[in-house]
């Protein structure tokens, strides 16, 4: 046992002597893929060693470390969760690089207990995070996005929900040859939970079409799924009994399913239909009903039934003599009349008002619905030019070849952004795809062109390009730039 | 969902129904003004289909100016709950912040520390 501590204290001080020389010398601190066999070969000679002086147990683990430090990290180190031995033995074994994954599984060790997360322990490892932007890892394009999942990490251990989103989806729907698979896995985890906490269980199954497909993915759809009372398929069964086994938190993911199925959405009474004799007083009740419950409890066509009753309201002048009498109960019986107009349009942009807040969040339709319903159809257009001019602002404020800098970490934010509003904005208004990123496509697919060109960020520049193809028809004319653009860029990473 | 302008409602707070009339807003507004001023307990809460809520001098004086206005007299009616209504809609507060459904899960994505 001593011989072979003493030979590790050795080997590792040859290995940093050795690593400082090679900085000294100003040569770069890529990790070349000499350097991996490099410090492979030292690790099988110190097993060699472990073996002579009879350490076999000592050599066995050496050996599995020394010839797969990654999957060592993974498997042995992050779910014992203490800090601090992750990071440095990937540093160790990595001649004092590999910085970027060393980081990711550091975070994810230190996330398995909850250990290591105080403020000061966050803003060291921020600021280890800070000396790996911007990125030269061009040769090895993964460390992009490893170090993208780190900072999203970060900013979601600080409490940052919502910027930790739009870097998780980004970081979700890469490429596999762009991201490591327990990256993706890692996001995927995380906007799930994410979702569940918030009762989004619309959003949950939106996420559960994008991103990698895993036994998590396909749980949290059962949970959905249940929650929204939707029958399940015999594959969803199978899946709902083994799928907590796949997940981290096996228990954790069996009481989850009994609370959702405790809070799960229940159908409200059916709403009068506009052919019936309906008053202001039916309406307004309607309309509380539906906007007082929680978010992922009213849906779609829900909204649409009390959108009709309404707008047949409206039709029938009822909005206005009922302003009336509330004007002249208010002491304005002489102007009675324009008064009582004038309040029955705010009363309508009221409600308008209050849609336009439920829509987004309301549950999709399973089938699509061709109805047309005029306050509907008001509040849709609301919502679009609001998020137009949202998204033409976020364009606007890209970092360009007129910053003088443009960091990396910069460029990835301002993309998750983007991508993030347009995602939310094409599922609130599916049927209008087109109208609206159609005016934007050019500017991102130039954006991505000049990140891939210009900026050194290929992989941001290719999951732009991913993107815009994702939402291009093909009888586009970008659509052929696009296969091109991505083609090459494939053939270049 | 703004839970304020439920909870908030000027008819609410001022304990009346709809379609009161002017005279009745006025009076009962004053009362109320006059037993704040003297300290009654009855006028420092008002009743709710959640519970009992503070009342204060600030809130009887904007819910007088509130019924008024003929267009913010038409809001107030419009979201008007009258205390006791069964089957009230849950609020934001009880309703959003699930800790245990957080909680659960983060872990089971092994994410011990659900994000606040």
């Amino acid at each position: 046992m001593p011989v072979g501590i003493v030979a590790i204290v050795v080997v590792s001080a040859v290995l940093v002597l050795f690593r400082n020389q090679l900085r000294h010398s100003g040569k770069p601190t890529v990790l070349p893929s000499f350097d991996i066999s490099w410090g492979r070969l030292l690790a099988f000679f110190v097993v060699l060693v472990l073996l002579i002086a009879r350490q076999p147990w000592l050599a066995a683990i050496l050996c599995i470390a020394g010839l797969a430090p990654g999957r060592f990290a993974r498997h042995v180190l992050v779910p014992l969760g203490i800090p601090h031995v992750t990071y440095w033995f990937l540093r160790s074994v990595h001649l004092g690089s590999g910085k970027p994954d060393a980081l990711f599984l550091e975070l994810c060790s230190r996330l398995r207990f909850g250990r290591g997360l105080s403020t000061s322990a966050l803003t060291r490892l921020e600021q280890r995070l800070e000396h790996i932007m911007p990125m030269g890892y061009v040769e090895d394009t993964t460390k992009h996005s490893v170090a993208m999942v780190s900072r999203a990490i970060l900013d979601a251990a600080r409490g940052q929900r919502e910027t930790a989103r739009e870097l998780f989806l980004v970081v979700q729907s890469l490429p596999r040859r762009l991201c490591p698979r327990g990256s993706r896995n890692l996001s995927q985890g995380w906007l799930l939970a994410d979702a569940t906490a918030r009762r989004d269980f619309a959003e949950v199954l939106r996420l559960c079409g994008e991103g990698p497909r895993t036994l998590q993915r396909a749980y949290f759809r059962t949970l959905a799924q249940r929650y929204l009372g939707r029958p399940l398929a015999f594959g969803d069964h199978l899946v709902a009994l083994c799928a907590p086994v796949a997940c981290r938190g096996p228990l954790a993911a069996w009481r989850l399913a009994k609370l959702v199925r405790r809070a799960a959405y229940k159908s409200p009474p059916p709403l009068p239909s506009p052919e019936a004799s309906i008053d202001l007083v039916a309406a307004k009740r309607a309309l509380i009903s539906a906007a007082s419950r929680p978010v992922g409890q009213v849906s779609r066509a829900e909204l649409r039934s009390v959108g009709r009753l309404w707008h047949t309201l409206d039709a029938r002048d009822a909005i206005t003599g009922g302003a009336a009498e509330f004007a002249a109960l208010s002491g304005q019986a002489q102007s009675a009349l324009f008064d009582a107009r004038s309040a029955s349009r705010e009363l309508l942009d009221e409600v308008v008002a209050t849609f336009e807040e439920l829509w987004p969040h309301a549950l999709p339709d399973e089938v699509p619905s061709d109805e047309r319903c005029p306050l509907i159809l008001e509040v849709e257009d609301r919502i679009e030019q609001r998020a137009m001019s949202k998204l033409e602002r976020l364009i606007a404020q890209l970092p360009s070849a007129a910053d003088r800098e443009a960091p990396a970490e910069a460029c990835w934010r301002a993309w998750a952004r983007l991508r993030a509003l347009s995602r939310d904005t094409i599922h609130v208004l599916p049927g209008r795809t087109e109208s609206i990123l159609g005016p934007l496509r050019r500017s991102m697919i130039n954006w991505g062109a000049w990140l891939y060109n210009n900026n050194g960020c290929k992989v941001l520049g290719l999951a732009v390009f991913h993107w815009c193809l994702e939402h291009t028809p093909k009888d586009n004319a970008s659509y052929e730039l696009l296969e091109n653009n991505i083609r090459l860029a494939r053939a270049a990473l | 969902m703004n839970h304020e302008r439920l909870v908030k409602n000027p008819l609410l707070i001022l304990g009346l129904e709809p379609g009161s009339s002017r005279l009745e807003v006025e009076r009962v507004g004053q009362k109320l003004l006059g037993l704040l001023a003297i300290g009654a307990r009855s006028a420092q809460s008002y009743a709710t289909p959640w519970g009992p809520q503070p009342r204060d001098e600030h809130l009887i004086r904007e819910a007088l100016a509130a019924l008024k206005d003929p267009a913010t007299r038409l809001r107030a009616e419009l979201w008007f709950l009258a205390p006791g209504t069964p089957n009230a809609p849950e609020m934001a507060g009880a309703a959003a912040g699930d800790p245990a459904l957080a909680e659960l899960a983060f872990r089971a994505v092994g994410w011990r520390l659900p994000c606040p």
